[in-house]
């Protein structure tokens, strides 16, 4: 029932971005999600963080929000990233696909300021990654594929904590739990949520300081299909106020039609582009001509041996 | 300037950290079992004390065997935690230096509260009060210093037990470990013709700094031994100030060292 509700309230808030003349400018308040999109009750705090906002808005006019150049990162003598550049602009859902250890979620630890890479230059929001790091991470926000928390402290806990750090008013917290479905469980302990309200909790994470770009590693494996979709609806909802999107993903039939751009990472390089709208066609193209190279199938691996056998 | 030296340390993120140190130590079983123990000590060492020099030596003791021991556990664990969410606390935007200092100061400052419980019953019991206030910073100190240990072993370590069995190891090294390891140097004739080093184990061993200075200061032990060389002698005289300052710098140092190893997490 919560769910439905979150959903609907979702699609009042797609109907309403376009006449509220989009981000920084607060629509009124009407429901959870449009308090959710800057409501702040609180008058100082609310204005300061406010101010902040716009100071992100006036940035997204940028042409690339995430650019990056010629990223190597080795870890070791083994190198995951072999010169990846790739560049993403505000208003857009930019997909980064490709097989396993293909360096997708090494590039986005160094966009986050998680790792730094060995050469190479890397900018959000037009900070060098590595030598403006704060600067950079003011204006990102990343959900990481397994989110983990402070086991003994609660959801809300948790959410004041980087509320706390970001300068956000405490009270939105309450209202991201709300919007991801975690109302209920405010004052659960997150060693006792299960993976999908985790990963749940991890949006709410990643929707609280509203930063300007969005970085997400895999996100949803854990959620059931619908929570899967209304999180596609969502950020599709936050590309269109502004927002620059990056997300990897292994699905590429359910992230169908929903990115803008989908770029194929291969060996720790960004091979092509492929066409959002025509992903899995596209990506079973390209499987298909790597036919040679994949992995063998587990029952053809099984030797006939006679213990494997079912006698009737 | 401010896009140089962005002022991300602000009130806000101090007053997080500081808020989730304490919620964290709250619902932390050490903490609750070491304010019992530390209540019990102190409430024992008041009862059981024959005198106000007997008592302030029990406290000694509570500092060396116990307080140092669950001041390190207490870093270790907290270093942990914070292992499992780094991949989130480290994008945020807020120096990884900041996150070590702000637990750090969070932790002592938890830590200088429960030893104000411990040592309560003490002074009610008509210790002395400048005795007691002395021995409550120097003990203060010995926390600051096996909380620093225990984060740089927490921070180090790749996961819960590895962090305890290095802190624990470390402990036992600076109680015991180091005076063993002095007890067989002391078969070759080449280093007891050095008395110096001798002293300069001791020296730089803060559970050792901490023992000698609390024990010549309590009971104006007679230094006979200690006077026969000139830096066992200089050490005796200036024990207090030597104490304060190997403690702070041990302090820095590790969590420093804390540092540097945040700087590289995960590369």
């Amino acid at each position: 029932m919560i769910r439905q509700t979150d959903m609907r309230n979702c699609e009042d808030l797609g109907n309403a971005r376009v006449s509220r003349a989009g981000f920084g400018v607060p629509p009124k308040r009407t429901s959870i999600t449009s308090q959710f999109v800057l409501s702040l009750p609180g008058s100082k705090k609310r204005s300061r963080w406010r101010g902040r906002a716009r100071q992100h808005a006036t940035r997204v006019g940028s042409p690339d929000m995430i650019s990056a150049r010629d990223i190597v990162k080795n870890y070791g003598r083994k190198p995951v990233l072999r010169g990846i550049s790739l560049q993403a602009k505000p208003k857009q859902i930019t997909l980064l696909v490709g097989p396993n250890g293909a360096g997708k979620s090494t590039t986005l630890k160094v966009l986050t300021g998680l790792i730094r890479p060995n050469s190479g230059t890397a900018h959000v929001n037009g900070f060098d990654i590595v030598r403006q790091r704060i600067l950079a991470q003011r204006s990102a926000a990343y959900l990481p594929q397994r989110p983990s928390f402070h086991p003994k402290l609660t959801c809300l806990e948790v959410l004041r904590f980087y509320a706390g750090l970001r300068g956000v008013p405490v009270s939105r917290c309450e209202a991201m739990l709300q919007l991801t479905g975690l109302g209920d469980v405010a004052r659960v302990r997150t060693e006792k949520l299960s993976g999908g309200m985790r990963q749940l909790l991890g949006v709410a994470f990643l929707l609280l300081a509203d930063a300007p770009i969005l970085l997400l590693d895999e996100p949803g494996l854990s959620l059931d299909p619908s929570w899967r979709k209304w999180l596609q609806q969502k950020l599709r909802f936050e590309a269109e106020r502004g927002k620059t999107i990056l997300v990897t993903t292994h699905l590429i039939a359910e992230w169908n039609d929903v990115a803008d751009r989908c770029l194929l990472c291969r060996d720790g390089l960004i091979e092509r582009e492929l066409d959002p709208k025509n992903l899995p066609a596209d990506f079973s193209e390209i499987d298909s001509a790597t036919e040679g190279q994949r992995v063998t199938p587990i029952k053809d691996s099984i030797p006939n041996e006679p213990y494997l056998s079912i006698s009737r | 300037m401010n896009h140089i030296f962005p002022s991300v340390v602000n009130l806000s993120s101090v007053r997080a950290l500081f808020a989730r140190e304490f919620r964290a130590a709250l619902i932390n079983r050490y903490f609750q079992v070491f304010c019992a123990l530390g209540l019990m000590g102190g409430m024992a060492a008041a009862i059981f004390g024959e005198d106000a020099n007997a008592t302030a030596v029990f406290y000694v003791q509570i500092g060396i065997y116990f307080v140092s021991l669950f001041a390190l556990l207490a870093g270790v664990g907290s270093a942990q935690a914070e292992r499992e969410e780094w991949q989130l606390l480290f994008t945020q935007p807020l120096p990884r230096a900041a996150c070590i200092a702000g637990k750090f100061c969070a932790l002592l400052s938890m830590f200088g509260g429960i030893l104000l419980l411990m040592f309560v019953p003490g002074l009610l019991a008509g210790s002395g009060i400048r005795a007691l206030s002395s021995l409550y910073f120097e003990t203060f100190l010995l926390v600051a210093t096996f909380l620093a240990f225990g984060l740089a072993a927490g921070y180090f370590a790749h996961d819960r037990a590895q962090g305890l069995i290095v802190g624990v190891s470390i402990w036992l090294l600076l109680l015991f470990g180091l005076d063993l390891v002095a007890l067989f140097a002391a078969r070759w004739s080449a280093i007891q013709n050095l008395p110096d080093l001798w002293v300069a184990l001791l020296m730089f061993n803060p559970l050792d700094s901490f023992r000698i200075n609390a024990l010549f200061a309590l009971q104006q032990i007679p230094a006979e031994a200690a006077n026969k060389t000139p830096l066992a002698s200089w050490w005796i005289a200036h024990a207090g100030v030597w104490f304060i300052a190997i403690a702070i710098v041990w302090s820095l140092m590790l969590v420093m060292l804390s540092r540097l190893r945040l700087k590289t997490w995960e590369e």
